[in-house]
């Protein structure tokens, strides 16, 4: 059977598509507002979280009773007394009143133990918290910062008399360093989330188009009507199709765009102070590297939801039919969230991990080029043998009025493994 | 209610689910077989990750006029980690650390070109003076360990280096997993080096005792191992069950109203004896039990992969509840349960279709997280106002129970909060079920007919999401608007002011009817000129009191305060950017084209909230959200008594400046006792009734 | 009083774009006891809004309505006991087989003799029975057709309502359904039934009412009408009346 293309036709056919698509509101949703919106929102709203709880981490006051400090060390009372995230109680029943939550801390200072090495006015505390409150855990950590800036103090001044200068007990000075510019660190950021956004959302840009063209078409009958039109049927096919995976490759480029344009602002509670220091703007090269890509990742994952979506009746059916291939397209992503892993020629032959490893690499601005060929040979050979596969259903004519129940299995049962029952056309 | 009539749905609701072979398929065994593997990629890509950076060799250069020096400590540290771990057992990951140095002779090229993973630099004591007297390093993290001047009123400032002192510097490249791992190990080892060698050296120099015998701290926390595990797991497992519950429910529930709707058994259920309250009682039924059942599976299925240790639990968690905690829990989480479930049948009920059903899903699913979270915020007590708010009370009381510090009453009060919540959200469904407009959905679309002005309220929140995004976006990534001024500029004229023209124009509004310019009687503006000071101090009781359920951080609020108040303008420019303009556009933008593109589809209440919500919504910043959408009710309200814009103009602006010029003479009304607000709020209501009094009604509102 | 009894029934919709709709403007009109009444229309005259007031999915804004005394807003679950109501756009429930089909309705609807006898019945006297274990979705549509009869008669009411039953019905299957409407009759029950078909409303109905843009034009017996307009065809009364109108 000699497939003949007439592109007048599928041309009419995929602007009709597309035309209807966009007043399809869960099309219209699904696959060109959640990709602008929802990731960035999502991040704004952690990190506003973030922000929001460590603010109000940072503003209560710590109610801490302290006991029996020696009189050598009022200076350190003092010091508690200075800081206002502190804030001193009295208690008669300190161990209640910190089992109630009435006090988040209670220090109690000794005399060093006996025979324990000490020095002069030393002394020993006993700190009682409670791990289970939020509250006494901060005070504990305030406590023992205070504290311990105390003890240096102490300790310098003691080294003081013993004749060591504070440079000296400095010893070495040591300081980290970052040479990664503002873009490459940028970079590193957008190449860990990325490259798993942009499949996810090519998957639900192509999932709701895959569905509504047909098994959504059947629900609404207009199956028959686009089956009656004088075209060949071939056509009609290569115009959902085309239409399919423009919406994928749209799904993944507007979310890839959002997330470029959005990421500064959406990062910067984050990164506080540091926002300026990181700039996502990625190299010119890779756009048309990753929109590569993403263009034959949309052709892969659109065949296979249209050819799954095609057994179903109605939507709903389509849906869970479409489901287990939508997990099975980004669970190996789940694979690759570690940011050490090298992109190798191992991984470039695993269809859509490959996508995600050239599209992390474009980013940094790295472009191992015998990589990236392999990646879109795998892509197109993955493409070619699922439109082999769509040609082979096709050709059942008990496919196209929608038998089988609505079920793949049956299909295999009746058409391939149970012999051939009935015709072929 | 008739129970048998109940029962009938109810078993035919679960007959029909049970026949949904695919449906069940996707809902309970996918995630069965999905949990394993996402664990198991999760927990492998992490061991993974921690294997590769241990057995790397890192290679790496040293540079520097003190480079011996360096070398020699690096070589001691190593050694005294060697010797640690022989001695005394002590395995930190550094006594493995494999190190190789390789002669470059440009360590910078060398690290770019990722031949090394790190360098390090030493410098004498005056080279590291004079390099900081050049240069304030801006990517430079503070050195916790060392001891040093700091200034005694800055108690939290990062110790500085001394003058003389020699420095260390290692160089990485951020961007690469191996060299921040490398180098931060280094840093690690270098540290340990210097404690060790401090304290040799006080010791030489005649201090009694190692440094780290002073003042010892010894900690006792007086909360058991199972009340420390309980705080954990309390403050995510009402999310995690929430999660459980939504998903499960959702298996029927979106079905279940929805999609009978679509496929027209609704309307033959609804011609039968059986009552609507009947109907939604049995549907709801119908979802609380798969949901529980699904939880239960997914529950089950999660502790069987924390007995295969596909999950590991940290070595310290004991998990020890009562008895009466575990009773008290599902003693919570029925409501709970009924609450979600009358949630997501509220939602089916609203939805017309199958499809659509499942694009509101997702957006109550998300929002469903956040007071679920409500646990995670520190400090936060059930004795407080979040016991009014649902969810939220159940996430912070069920960690109380986990902890094991709870009190009944509350406790009451929280079932009694969350069982009043879920029967009104069943009322709300049932009536949901007798609104007529969602039961004859599909009747014929005239708007899209007759286009221009009848298209425009069905498109204006979509305008309006449009200019919000440009809000969010335009701003901030163009760099000409990053001044106040130029943003402001922005916002206002190209956004309030001239999107709003553009749709009058696409649509072919009337200019006058669209944006309600009407004059008002001379009346309205006593009341306009009452409500100008009443609305900003009740606006600021309302944050107030909102502020009891939700703190706003006194950061956040002061950080906000610097914003509105830049520097080097004065009062006058102020109030033209920051008062005029907005009453103007912001009005124009909200009581013009929105008010009017939404009159007709809310009566008037409902209309004057929606309106001012989306006017608060548009102030971005969280927390003022609630003061401004309560001062947008407040324009809207008065928009739609006078039908007219006018009034709002001079209130909105007469209140930014007000807020301006107190801010500017540092005037603080945020501190007031609280009869200040309630006399507020009673000059307030006067002005709206005079406002009452002489109404001129929008035109066409809905009765 | 008659079993069913409307008086000044109105309905006003409200539109975003339009503003108000008023769908059903004040009507009147009773059925007698036994007899077949009959709503005849053009499309959006207003019968599926009456109808659908009658079976109480609509709440009436105006006027009031009565069946076998029991007033539609007031009691509506005791209107729905005593009703049947079928049309084209109550559908069944795809995953349930017939018989369940008819035994959920028939115990909704509190049947108050046995249910299992009642089923057997309904399933004999329609012909279900060499598919009555299949689920309604494999059904083809005039089986789906013979299930839907059976289940708005399953709790076996004395008034039935019938919204534009022959709606996407082919020739055998539409007379098929004039057939049981005539013979639902004979067994003494109410018949209200509204079509746009001229033949069907000529051949079927003892009284007709013609209703156009929400108000009623005439209601009388075939004989009535042909009197009132001197017209000898259903048709060309229908046309009298909503030209004379218009």
């Amino acid at each position: 059977m000699a497939i003949t293309f007439r592109w007048a036709d599928i041309r009419l056919l995929y602007l009709r598509e597309l035309r209807s698509a966009l007043r399809e509101r869960n099309i219209v949703v699904n696959g060109i507002l959640v990709p602008i919106f929802l990731y960035p929102l999502m991040l704004w709203l952690i990190y506003t979280g973030i922000t929001f709880v460590s603010g109000q981490t940072e503003g209560f006051a710590s109610r801490m009773v302290l006991a029996g400090v020696p009189q050598e060390h009022s200076a350190a009372l003092e010091e508690f007394k200075r800081d206002s995230r502190i804030e001193l109680k009295t208690s008669s029943d300190p161990a209640n009143d910190l089992r109630n939550g009435n006090i988040d801390l209670l220090a109690e200072f000794f005399p060093p133990e006996p025979g324990a090495p000490a020095a002069d006015s030393d002394f020993r505390i006993q700190v009682t918290f409670d791990r289970s409150k939020d509250r006494s855990s901060i005070a504990r950590d305030r406590f023992e910062e205070l504290i311990g800036r105390y003890r240096d103090r102490y300790i310098e001044r003691r080294a003081g008399t013993l004749g060591v200068s504070a440079a000296q007990l400095q010893l070495f000075w040591i300081e980290t360093r970052n040479v990664a510019t503002s873009r490459q660190m940028g970079g590193f950021i957008l190449g860990l989330m990325l490259p798993l956004f942009l499949i996810i959302m090519v998957a639900m840009g192509c999932m709701f188009p895959a569905i509504d063209c047909t098994a959504g078409e059947r629900e609404k009958s207009t199956w028959e009507t686009t089956m009656t039109i004088a075209t060949p049927r071939a056509n009609v096919v290569a115009a959902k199709y085309l239409y399919v995976a423009t919406m994928a490759s749209l799904a993944g480029i507007l979310n890839l765009a959002a997330m470029l344009l959005s990421m500064k602002s959406v990062m910067a509670p984050l990164l506080r102070g540091r926002a300026e220091s990181l700039s996502f703007q990625i190299p010119l090269l890779s756009i048309p590297v990753i929109l590569a890509v993403t263009v034959l990742l949309a052709l892969f994952v659109a065949s296979g939801m249209m050819i799954l979506a095609s057994f179903a009746r109605t939507f709903k059916e389509g849906q869970s039919m479409v489901s287990p291939f939508y997990i099975a397209v980004f669970l190996p992503i789940l694979f690759l969230q570690a940011p050490g892993i090298e992109f190798t020629a191992g991984l470039a032959l695993i269809p859509v991990v490959n996508v995600a490893m050239v599209a992390r690499e474009a980013i940094a601005g790295t472009f191992h080029w015998p990589l990236i060929g392999i990646t879109l040979a795998v892509e197109a050979l993955c493409v070619l043998l699922a439109l082999r596969a769509a040609v082979a259903i096709l050709r059942y004519e008990d496919f196209l009025v929608g038998s089988y129940g609505g079920s793949f299995g049956r299909f295999l049962r009746e058409r391939l493994l149970g012999g051939r029952r009935r015709g072929r056309q | 209610m008739n129970w048998q009539t109940v029962r009938v749905i109810f078993g035919n609701e679960l007959r029909m689910l049970l026949r949904d072979r695919r449906a069940i398929i996707v809902a309970v065994v996918l995630p069965l077989l999905i949990w394993p593997v996402m664990f198991y990629a999760m927990k492998r890509t992490s061991e993974d990750r921690e294997k590769n950076l241990a057995a790397t060799l890192y290679k790496y250069a040293v540079t520097g006029s003190q480079a011996g020096q360096v070398r020699e400590l690096i070589a001691r540290g190593t050694a005294a980690a060697a010797g640690q771990k022989r001695e005394r057992g002590i395995d930190d990951n550094l006594a493995d650390f494999k190190l190789q140095e390789v002669r470059v002779a440009d360590p910078a090229a060398a690290l770019r070109a990722a031949e090394i993973h790190f360098y390090l630099e030493g410098l004498s004591g005056p080279e590291a003076d004079a390099l900081a007297k050049e240069s304030r390093p801006s990517f430079r993290e503070a050195d916790p360990d060392a001891p040093g001047s700091r200034a005694p009123d800055q108690a939290a400032a990062t110790p500085l280096r001394l003058p003389g002192v020699s420095l260390v510097r290692i160089f990485f490249q951020g961007d690469r997993d191996s060299s921040q791992g490398g180098s931060s190990r280094m840093r690690e080892l270098l540290l340990r080096e210097r404690r060790l060698e401090r304290d040799e050296f006080l010791l030489r120099h005649g201090l009694s005792i190692k440094p780290e015998q002073v003042m010892p701290v010894k900690e006792t926390s007086v909360a058991s191992a199972a009340q420390v595990t309980g705080s954990y797991l309390g403050r995510f497992l009402t999310l995690y069950l929430m999660i459980f519950l939504l998903t499960g429910g959702s298996l029927v529930a979106l079905d279940s109203i929805a999609g009978e709707k679509e496929r027209g058994s609704l309307e033959t259920l609804l011609t039968t004896a059986a009552r609507r309250s009947e109907i939604v009682a049995a549907k709801q039924l119908s979802i609380v039990a798969v949901a529980l059942v699904i939880t239960v599976i997914q529950i089950g299925n999660i502790l069987a992969y924390v007995t295969f240790k596909l999950i590991k639990l940290p070595a310290d968690w004991v998990i020890g509840a009562p008895p009466t905690a575990i009773a008290t829990l599902f003693l919570l989480f029925i409501p709970l349960a009924a609450f979600t479930a009358s949630i997501l049948l509220m939602l089916s009920a609203y939805a017309k279709s199958y499809k659509e059903a499942q694009l509101y899903f997702f957006p109550v699913y998300l929002l469903s997280w956040v007071p679920a979270l409500a646990a995670v915020l520190p400090g936060i007590s059930l004795r407080s106002a979040i016991v009014l708010v649902p969810v939220a009370n159940v996430s912070v009381a069920v960690r109380e129970i986990m902890v094991g510090t709870f009190d009944w009453p509350m406790l009451a009060c929280v079932f009694v909060v969350m069982s009043l919540a879920a029967a009104w959200a069943v009322r709300a469904s049932a009536g949901l079920l007798s609104k007529e407009s969602l039961i004859t959905a599909g009747e014929a679309d005239a708007a899209d007919a007759a286009g221009g002005p009848a298209l425009f309220p069905k498109h204006v929140l979509r305008w309006y999401a449009l200019m919000g995004v440009a809000l969010f976006a335009v701003a901030l990534n163009v760099p000409q608007l990053s001044t106040f001024r130029a943003q402001l500029l922005f916002n206002e004229l190209v956004l309030f002011l001239g999107v709003p023209l553009l749709m009058i124009w696409k649509y072919r509004l009337r200019f006058r009817e669209a944006l309600a310019l009407r004059p008002v009687r001379p009346p309205v503006w006593i009341a306009v000129l009452l409500a100008i000071p009443a609305g900003n101090l009740t606006a600021v009781g309302v944050f107030r009191l909102a502020n009891l359920v939700l703190p706003v951080p006194q950061q956040m609020l002061e950080q906000f305060g610097r914003d509105l108040m830049p520097k080097g303008m004065g009062i006058g420019q102020l109030i033209l950017f920051a008062a005029i303009l907005p009453g103007i556009c912001e009005e124009v933008a909200f009581r013009g084209t929105l008010l009017y593109g939404l009159h007709r589809r809310f009566r008037p209440i409902p209309l004057a909230v929606c309106v001012g919500l989306i006017f608060g919504f548009f102030h971005v910043a969280l927390f003022r959200i609630i003061p401004t959408a309560f001062l947008g009710v407040l324009l809207t309200a008065m928009a739609l008594l006078t039908g007219s814009i006018f009034p709002g103009m001079l209130v909105h602006a007469g209140n930014n400046a007000l807020s301006l010029w107190m801010g500017k003479m540092e005037i603080s009304t945020g501190n007031l006792a609280w009869w200040w607000y309630v006399a507020a709020a009673a000059v307030l209501a006067m002005a709206f009734l005079i406002l009452y009094r002489n109404r001129a009604p929008y035109p066409g509102l809905r009765r | 009083m008659e079993p069913v009894f409307v008086r000044g029934l109105a309905k006003t919709f409200y539109d975003e774009a339009r503003g108000e709709v008023k769908a059903v403007q004040g009507i009147d009109f009773e059925c007698r006891a036994g007899e077949i009444f009959g709503l005849l229309g053009a499309n959006g005259a207003g019968k599926t809004t009456t109808l659908r007031m009658l079976s109480t999915v609509l709440m009436p804004t105006g006027g009031s309505a009565a069946i076998l005394g029991h007033d539609i807003s007031t009691d509506p679950t005791a209107v729905r006991k005593c009703l049947g109501f079928y049309s084209a756009s109550t559908a069944l429930y795809p995953r349930l087989t017939a018989r369940e089909t008819i035994e959920f309705f028939a115990r909704i609807n509190q049947y108050p003799g046995d249910v299992k006898q009642r089923v057997d019945f309904l399933v004999e006297r329609f012909g279900i029975s060499h598919y009555a274990s299949a689920r309604v979705d494999r059904l083809s549509s005039g089986m789906k057709q013979k299930v839907s009869i059976a289940r708005t008669v399953a709790h076996d009411p004395p008034i039935l309502i019938f919204d534009e039953p022959t709606v996407g019905l082919d020739v055998l299957n539409a007379l098929d359904m004039q057939e049981v409407i005539r013979e639902f009759r004979a067994q003494g029950k109410t018949i209200l039934f509204s079509t746009h078909i001229m033949s069907e409303a000529e051949r079927l109905c003892d009284r007709i009412a013609i209703i156009h843009s929400g108000r009623i034009l005439a209601c009388d017996d075939l004989e009535g009408l042909r009197r009132a307009t001197g017209e000898r065809y259903l048709e060309d009364i229908f046309v009298h009346f909503v030209r004379g109108q218009g």
